[in-house]
């Protein structure tokens, strides 16, 4: 069964020297992901965007697992990456627009990653400029199916965050036939779904929001 | 520390990383931190740390797993604090 995971992390929202102190990134690395920073090319991943990569890595493996077993806790540890690679010639920069959108990767420099847990391996694209850190996971490598979209929005207040995320992947659904008119809504599980005439569709979407940025992803199978 | 002691440091700590005060002010042990309060789970880590740093203790994963709502935030606290002596 597919699911769909993704995650947002607003860089200018964090706290640089918080993220380099042990007592902070020892609660989200594990021993091997702190051995794994030792083989990256750090001009390109530097230590901060390296642990926020692996944040939103494992928060978008949590929300993908999440939808198919909700008995399970999000204990950053436990999600383990295992391998990043870095796209070609990468220089991290400003993102220059104000909202970016695509089906799959191939016309993107996106970092890839491989995660796991309890045995389930999940696979990773992160887009990653200096305002964010933006990934969207899968139960496989094959992403062309899978649907994409980040936005600058004006208000970080969550009421807006919410509403903006969802009108956002809404907009992005009408362009597909087949797909308009739906509706988002949140299960007991806190759990987004689509819905269209108020029945639950199939399509599994994955919505996230930090600060002045809001992301969402959905896969149509086949 | 009684459990309201602890409840009263715990508001302080959290104050920083939500932005419903008026929740915040009317908590209740039932009190989600990301339902509720709209906390960030990015922000989740650092009201872990913060809380290691005011009652002196430490918060092992196991336990921050606990750490869903206020109620279960108070009972590891009050553990850690017990265990520290």
């Amino acid at each position: 069964m597919i699911s769909a995971g993704n995650d947002i992390v607003s860089l200018t929202a964090t706290n640089v020297t918080r993220t380099k102190s042990p007592e902070f990134y020892s609660k989200i690395l594990s021993h091997a992901e702190k051995a794994l920073f030792e083989t990256v090319d750090k001009e390109a991943l530097p230590f901060n965007r390296f642990v926020w990569l692996l944040w939103s890595v494992k928060e978008s493996a949590y929300k993908y697992l999440h939808r198919l077993d909700p008995c399970i806790v999000f204990t950053p540890v436990k999600f383990e990456i295992q391998s990043i690679e870095i796209p070609p010639r990468y220089s991290c920069s400003p993102c220059g627009a104000d909202e970016l959108t695509g089906i799959g990767f191939a016309d993107y420099p996106v970092f890839q990653a491989t995660v796991i847990f309890a045995g389930k391996k999940l696979f990773a694209r992160v887009i990653i400029h200096h305002e964010f850190v933006s990934t969207v996971v899968n139960h496989n490598d094959d992403f062309r199916n899978v649907y994409w979209g980040i936005k600058r929005i004006e208000d970080a207040n969550y009421k807006y965050q919410s509403v903006a995320v969802r009108e956002f992947a809404l907009g992005t659904l009408r362009g597909i036939p087949g797909f308009d008119n739906m509706a988002i809504g949140k299960n007991k599980d806190d759990v987004p779904f689509l819905s269209k005439d108020d029945r639950q569709h199939e399509t599994p979407i994955s919505l996230s929001h930090h600060e002045q940025w809001v992301a969402f992803s959905f896969q149509r199978s086949g | 520390m009684t459990r309201q002691e602890i409840l009263d440091e715990l508001k302080k700590v959290i104050a920083p990383y939500t932005t419903n005060k008026e929740l915040l002010a009317g908590i209740t042990e039932e009190t989600d931190l990301i339902k509720d309060l709209k906390i960030n789970s990015a922000n989740l880590v650092d009201i872990i740390i913060d809380a290691e740093a005011k009652y002196d203790i430490e918060i092992d994963y196991d336990s921050a797993d606990k750490m869903i709502n206020v109620g279960t935030c108070l009972d590891v606290i009050g553990g850690k604090i017990n265990e520290r002596g």
